[in-house]
């Protein structure tokens, strides 16, 4: 299950209000116009990013996906820095794509229980810089995923089935069955959150049909409906990613990338025709002050930062998706997310 | 990118100054050069990763170990999908793409492993073995014999080391005789 709304723009918000009280100044209405979420960066900060509507996610095999890139962006509600963007009521429970970084208190440095901290870590300098935030709420997320929706089946046939099959009707047992037997599973892509049914890949596609045999959704995989020289699907609308994220992996402006189910495309802006992969992602959640996922048992810090963090007695280091954790050995708390700005 | 006026914390000098130390826990794996080339480029000219660097390449997927991003893959060698059989064969035609991609994307973990950092953390886990998370969804589970470290998926597919790792700027790809992924070849003898 999904959730579906919840406020990208919110979280954009607080990014930018967590960023600015970092800078003093902040950086302002650097965008324009013309985004959604950016819209709503510039906001004033209000809002309350806690109430999406995420009721109508999920609301099974079939349920249409297309309209939740732009519900999930604009109204810039989101709080004062409060960042409590914590997805409310949404019941969704599977593991959502988004992620977050949060970053919290910092624990027992000294400063007492009101700390948070951001590290900001620029190659170019000698040292990384600790941005120490004061005051304020109690967790601060600065960047995150948190409202950008998996994917669900998109309803009805997929583009071109409909011709291949003669109105869409399923193919029956053709192809080879060793094939069949392994890519006719949603665990085979990865995408165990559709749940049980009857499944069948074809065309770059996963069709999900009915027990009566009519199909009931469609997903698109990578490489195949998601390949190069594809057009994006329109029933995905382009969401906005976290600033730090399109630093760090280098995607330009809002409209040459599209993100969908852990993958970041390049898309062409004038044509949305799929020109890359910019960047795959785990899909992990990470916040500081609890405690690292599953599936980090080894260091795997980027080289050109071995240097700053190494594992040590009281301090391991972990990278994923573009941060550095400072993970507490014995408790495997997330004690500080760092961001590696080059 | 954004620039961000900052306020030194006195936490930096003590995070920073202990993270410059090299503790007694530090990983080995440094002593190996390591190349100034991307992992794209050093996959691309690498010896029996011919499968891989072109799956790589057709599926856009080069591009995402060209950038700033870590990466480490665990790349099957050609031999391991010739032992596929038609399967192998099948799975490289533009058809079969996607499959092909979703089976690397689960020899694909986030950072940078090398054969040592494993190695080491073998050693230091309690039961011998160690995990991590792949791009695809899955886990990973490491473990030693000898010299050997082998790696296994969660459906049971499993391959070792084999030759010696590709170091690269931006990330690592170790050499593999075999998928991490059960395929037709490998369930015929392991029935699912």
């Amino acid at each position: 299950m999904r959730r579906i709304v919840t406020a990208m723009a919110a979280i954009a918000l607080v990014t930018t209000a967590a960023q600015a009280q970092a800078q003093g100044n902040g950086r302002g209405n650097d965008r324009g116009g013309g985004k959604p979420a950016e819209a709503g960066k510039q906001g004033g900060g209000n809002g309350n990013a806690e109430r999406g509507n995420r009721g109508r996610d999920d609301a099974g095999p079939s349920m249409a996906q297309s309209a939740r890139g732009s519900d999930n962006r604009g109204n810039g509600n989101a709080d004062r820095g409060n960042a409590n963007v914590d997805r409310g009521n949404g019941g969704g429970s599977e593991r959502n794509a988004a992620r977050s970084v949060e970053r919290a208190r910092s624990d027992d440095r000294g400063r007492g229980n009101d700390n948070r901290t951001v590290v900001i870590d620029r190659r170019s300098s000698e040292r990384a810089v600790v941005v120490d935030r004061r005051g304020g709420p109690d967790v601060v997320r600065v960047a995150g995923f948190d409202s950008i929706p998996q994917r669900g089946l998109i309803n009805g046939c997929p583009p071109g089935l409909a011709k291949k099959r003669n109105g869409c009707q399923p193919p029956g047992q053709v192809g080879r069955d060793d094939f069949r037997r392994v890519f006719d599973r949603p665990d085979f892509w990865g995408l165990n959150r559709l749940g049980d049914g009857r499944y069948f890949y074809d065309d770059g596609y996963l069709v999900r049909y009915a027990p009566s045999g009519g199909i009931l959704g469609h997903i698109p995989l990578l490489g195949g409906a998601l390949g190069i020289g594809n057009a994006w699907p329109s029933y995905y609308e382009p969401v906005a990613l976290p600033d730090y994220y399109e630093s760090y992996y280098g995607l330009g402006s809002y409209d040459s990338y599209r993100y969908a189910d852990d993958v970041i495309y390049r898309v062409d802006p004038e044509t949305a025709a799929i020109t890359s992969i910019a960047a795959l992602l785990t899909g992990d959640q990470f916040a500081v002050g609890q405690r690292m996922p599953l599936g980090y048992d080894v260091y795997n810090v980027p080289y050109a930062y071995r240097d700053r963090y190494t594992d040590r007695a009281d301090a391991n280091y972990r990278y994923s998706d573009g941060y550095v954790y400072q993970v507490d050995p014995t408790t495997q708390l997330i004690a500080a997310a760092i961001e590696l700005l080059t | 990118m954004t620039i961000r006026a900052t306020t030194l914390a006195a936490l930096a000098a003590t995070t920073l100054a202990l993270a410059a130390c090299s503790g007694e826990d530090a990983p080995a794996g440094e002593a190996a050069e390591v190349s100034d080339e991307t992992l794209a480029a050093m996959v691309s000219d690498a010896d029996g990763l011919s499968v891989v660097s072109e799956t790589l390449g057709d599926a856009g997927l080069a591009q995402v170990f060209d950038g700033a991003a870590a990466y480490t893959l665990f790349a099957p060698q050609d031999a391991a999908f010739e032992a596929l059989g038609d399967f192998g064969e099948d799975l490289r035609t533009d058809e079969q793409r996607p499959a092909m991609v979703a089976i690397l994307r689960d020899h694909i973990v986030p950072g940078y492993l090398t054969p040592e950092d494993i190695g080491h953390a073998i050693e230091q886990a309690d039961g011998g073995s160690v995990k991590m998370r792949t791009m695809g969804g899955h886990t990973l589970t490491f473990t030693r014999d000898g010299d050997t470290i082998t790696v296994a998926s969660e459906d049971g597919a499993s391959a070792s080391f084999a030759g010696d790792a590709l170091r690269a700027s931006n990330g690592v790809a170790v050499p593999l005789d075999g998928l991490l992924r059960k395929v037709p070849a490998a369930t015929a003898s392991q029935p699912t």
